[in-house]
């Protein structure tokens, strides 16, 4: 019984992981539908930051929060302006070049985190230490801070997408963004924005994950595919989408734990692959959307 | 044709591998003996020479863009290393076992991801590469995991050991110069020309009678044996594999040597991969920065050189030719249709009975009936919205029907793919042009010759192989696009991109395509919307010519004086249902046609 409990708030926990990185990838997406493979490295590049500014430079934690999300929305804006270097708003972005951009990016990003901080592995700073018991079951607080978390930035995403007006406008450039860039909406604005948006919503969850995982420079690829495939089991949602998918995913690769015998290597890399694969078979719009007639 | 006739064709149309390859070969060995070239690295750029010919040939040709290949690629690698260890069975046999279990695995995943659309695509193989990858790592009783796998014997050659890297390197650029040739000629075949234009417009290119699943599959399956090959020869070579070899990064590397070579010209692959096999002897004391510098490099790529070497080398070129003739002088001359038999049929071509099409709720063409006679012109009329497009897209294939039957010459045709009504003899033209961005005006119109491609393995071996009846019916086609071309006054634009031409002539470009496929029923969905008066005219004596030539015609238009002037009956839809039948004269006077148009 407590086993079970452990192995669904630690599936809860790094499906909330998962569910933070689908998040900054579905808000990207949905304002350019450019699939962002750099996604993952916005958490990997700001958990190495947050690390840096509070273990190097002794700086207060919300501070260097700040800094590693700002660090963020810088990479957000300049991976967007690379990727529409050369595209005008009736003219935009062809797929394979959005994807081949952002791919190479992705390597960059990897290159740069490799020259700056090494090759090993390092463990961030938790946002506080310590575990608590819950129905028997030990579960640290940096856990609980994930989870909250999580649930906060949904929630007010949700609210920040339904009610103001840069919400709406991206939105609208998500359906049709030559008709926007007529109605007098700044697309390369609203597109740059909602690539910091999701650059600073991944970062989150590498600062989050960093005690737990640690961080090493390959880590962005691991990160993008695992949020992907939430976003993708979710279905476009755009907000509950990716909660959804993100928690499922995290649940199943640790229920897979409790079999006996079952190796980690294994089902941290092939069983998520295995899901992608099947959802594209069998349910390419997701769990949530209905299949369009 | 004589024989020194198919000859000079021949030596034309490769002239990229006739002179690719001597340069080649002669800077390579210039370089070698000035000691900057490694033999090491000649013979591994051939290995990733066959690896990104296959790669090219998905790509450049299909469009799909694969991020798995590196799966068939270290799968090529692993059957060579694992049945050598485990079961000492030689390289050349595993190869072929490899290549084996690389069509399975390529046919499943084909089956999974090629019905999916662009990025989904590129996710699903990705995917596939990177479980391959694990799948290594993890089963490591098999595959030595994280250590590798060595021990791997070179292969014999009439008991011969191919241990020096000249044998082996003679091996290695046997198999890629051939394949190199194959390749280059399929690129270059009606198999090339169709994978182009599905890669341009999938739709378009199943309403020429290309068969586009069979073809992609059949590409994909293609690309996946190169990769595997290259995947065997390179473990030969090393005597060793390791997992590293076939990670993200290696990919990546894939991926680059494409693009920089540049994608789709296949030659291009050879600069590609000798550039990126030479990197590691240029950055060599970058170490850590070897990643960041190969991301710099993709992105730097991309923006400067979209189109790579190759890209450039042919814009270069492009500068050098002699300026085109004025566009549009002189319309048309006399139209070079040819009816390929008499309608089997007397009286009625095409019966439409009771067909109906519903969108959700709505029903966009409601218990549509009507017959198409021999040597008429039918015109369908109707305000915006009424079904008029819909009921096209019904008869022609590129929408299933829900109701109703049709059929061409007695024969039922509804149910059937839209390639396979293009192959009975329909074709049509779509109501904003479709043609085919990534091929040359002549090759637009060429696609549809002898009714598209079936993408079958053994036209693909026929035409790769540059069998006698490919080359005849590549020249045929040839010279039967030339004729319509020169009726359009547009000989001197045959090898122009599709951009070059103003919106009406492409219009009638896209006609021409349609009738060079010579079908019995030509479909035309808002032929002459956008059209200044002249062109109008033009097009009113093309139609014309091509009813007196024996071909039957459906016309969509809005234009009602353009219609009642060219057509010998018109139908009127509103609302999905047609509401009139008859001769212009008739539909002129019908209360029920006034009451649509006007209301009351």
């Amino acid at each position: 019984m407590d086993s079970v409990v452990q192995v669904l708030i630690s599936g809860l926990s790094q499906g909330s992981i998962y569910a933070l990185i689908g998040l900054g990838f579905s808000v990207a997406f949905m304002a350019s539908r450019i699939l962002n493979l750099a996604q993952g490295s916005y958490a990997v590049l700001g958990g190495f930051v947050f690390l840096t500014m509070v273990s190097s430079y002794r700086l207060p934690m919300p501070v260097a929060f700040v800094i590693a999300l700002l660090v963020a929305a810088g990479l957000g804006i300049a991976t967007e302006r690379i990727v529409n270097l050369r595209t005008r708003p009736w003219k935009p972005v062809s797929l394979d070049m959005a994807i081949l951009s952002t791919l190479a990016l992705l390597v960059l990003f990897e290159g740069a985190a490799f020259l700056l901080w090494g090759s090993d592995p390092k463990r961030g700073p938790s946002i506080q230490n310590g575990v608590v018991s819950i129905f028997g079951a030990l579960v640290s607080w940096q856990s609980i801070w994930t989870m909250a978390s999580a649930a906060v930035i949904a929630i007010g995403l949700h609210v920040f997408l339904k009610k103001t007006w840069v919400g709406r406008a991206m939105r609208s450039c998500a359906q049709n963004a030559m008709m926007s860039h007529l109605l007098g909406i700044n697309v390369r604005r609203i597109g740059a924005f909602a690539f910091a948006l999701g650059a600073t919503i991944g970062a989150t969850a590498g600062i989050l994950v960093s005690p737990i995982t640690w961080l090493d420079y390959q880590l962005g690829g691991f990160f993008m595919l695992n949020g992907i495939l939430a976003y993708l089991i979710g279905g476009e949602e755009d907000v509950a989408g990716p909660i959804v998918g993100g928690l499922l995913l995290g649940l199943v690769q640790n229920i897979f734990l409790l079999i006996p015998g079952a190796t980690g290597g294994l089902l941290k890399q092939v069983v998520p692959m295995l899901i992608l694969i099947l959802m594209l078979v069998f349910r390419p719009q997701g769990l949530l959307q209905q299949r369009r007639a | 044709m004589t024989l020194l006739g198919v000859v000079n064709y021949l030596v034309r149309r490769n002239a990229a591998f006739f002179i690719v390859l001597p340069v080649y070969a002669v800077v390579s060995s210039v370089l070698y003996w000035a000691g900057w070239l490694h033999s090491d690295v000649i013979v591994t750029s051939a290995i990733f020479f066959i690896v990104i010919l296959g790669l090219d040939l998905l790509y450049g040709c299909a469009g799909l863009l694969s991020f798995g290949h590196v799966g068939f690629f270290a799968i090529g690698a692993y059957s060579v290393a694992v049945l050598a260890a485990q079961f000492a069975i030689g390289p050349f046999e595993s190869t072929v076992v490899g290549m084996l279990i690389n069509v399975v695995l390529s046919y499943v995943l084909g089956r999974v991801c090629l019905r999916l659309s662009g990025s989904y695509f590129m996710l699903g193989t990705l995917a596939f590469g990177i479980m391959v990858h694990a799948t290594i790592t993890v089963a490591y009783t098999v595959t030595g995991g994280d250590g590798g796998l060595g021990g791997i014997p070179r292969p014999q050659i009439g008991g011969v050991a191919l241990t020096s890297d000249l044998s082996f390197g003679i091996l290695v650029w046997g198999c890629a110069i051939i394949l190199f040739w194959l390749t280059y000629s399929l690129s270059k075949s009606k198999v090339g020309r169709a994978a182009r234009a599905i890669r341009s417009d999938e739709v378009a290119a199943s309403c020429l009678g290309v068969d586009v699943g069979r073809l992609k599959m059949n590409i994909f399956i293609i690309s996946a044996c190169f990769a595997s090959l290259g995947g065997s020869l390179f473990a030969m070579y090393n005597g060793a594999v390791h997992p590293d070899s076939f990670s993200l990064a290696t990919l990546l590397d894939l991926l680059l040597m494409m693009f920089f070579g540049g994608e789709g010209t296949i030659w291009g692959a050879l600069l590609g991969t000798t550039f990126m096999r030479l990197l590691p002897d240029i950055t060599g004391n970058l170490h850590g920065g070897k990643i960041l510098f190969t991301g710099i490099l993709f992105t730097v790529i991309i923006f400067v050189l979209p189109r790579g070497i190759a890209g450039a080398i042919y814009d270069l070129l492009e500068r050098f030719k002699k300026p085109r003739a004025d566009l549009g002088k002189t319309l048309v001359g006399d139209v070079p249709f040819t009816l390929e038999r008499p309608a089997a049929t007397a009286g009625v071509l095409l019966r439409l009975e009771g067909l109906s099409r519903n969108f959700g709720g709505v029903r966009a063409v409601d218990d549509v009936s009507f017959n198409v006679r021999n040597g008429k012109i039918r015109g369908l009329i109707g305000p915006n919205g009424a079904g008029k497009s819909t009921l096209m897209n019904l008869i022609s294939g590129t929408l299933p029907l829900n109701e109703g039957c049709v059929k061409l010459e007695g024969r039922n045709i509804e149910g059937l793919g839209a390639h396979e009504i293009a192959r009975q003899g329909i074709q049509r033209t779509f109501q904003h042009e479709r043609l085919f961005s990534h091929l040359t005006i002549i090759e637009n119109i060429m696609v549809g010759h002898e009714r598209g491609a079936d993408g079958s393995l053994r036209e693909m071996a026929v035409c790769a192989l540059g069998l006698p009846s490919a080359l005849k019916s590549e020249i045929a086609a040839r010279q039967e696009a030339g004729k319509w071309l020169a009726s359009l006054a547009l000989s001197d634009y045959a090898d122009a991109a599709i951009g070059k031409v103003p919106h009406g002539l492409r219009k009638l470009v896209e006609v021409a395509r349609a009738c060079a496929a010579r079908p019995i029923l030509l479909l035309l969905d808002e032929t002459v919307a956008g059209l200044n008066d002249s062109e109008r005219v033009a097009f009113k004596n093309v139609i014309r010519a091509l009813r007196d030539k024996g071909l039957v015609i459906v016309i969509i238009e809005h234009d009602i004086d353009f219609i009642m002037d060219l057509c010998d009956e018109i139908s009127v839809l509103n609302f999905g249902r047609k509401i009139a039948d008859g001769t212009p004269a008739e539909i002129r006077v019908d209360s029920q046609v006034k009451e649509a148009y006007l209301g009351t």
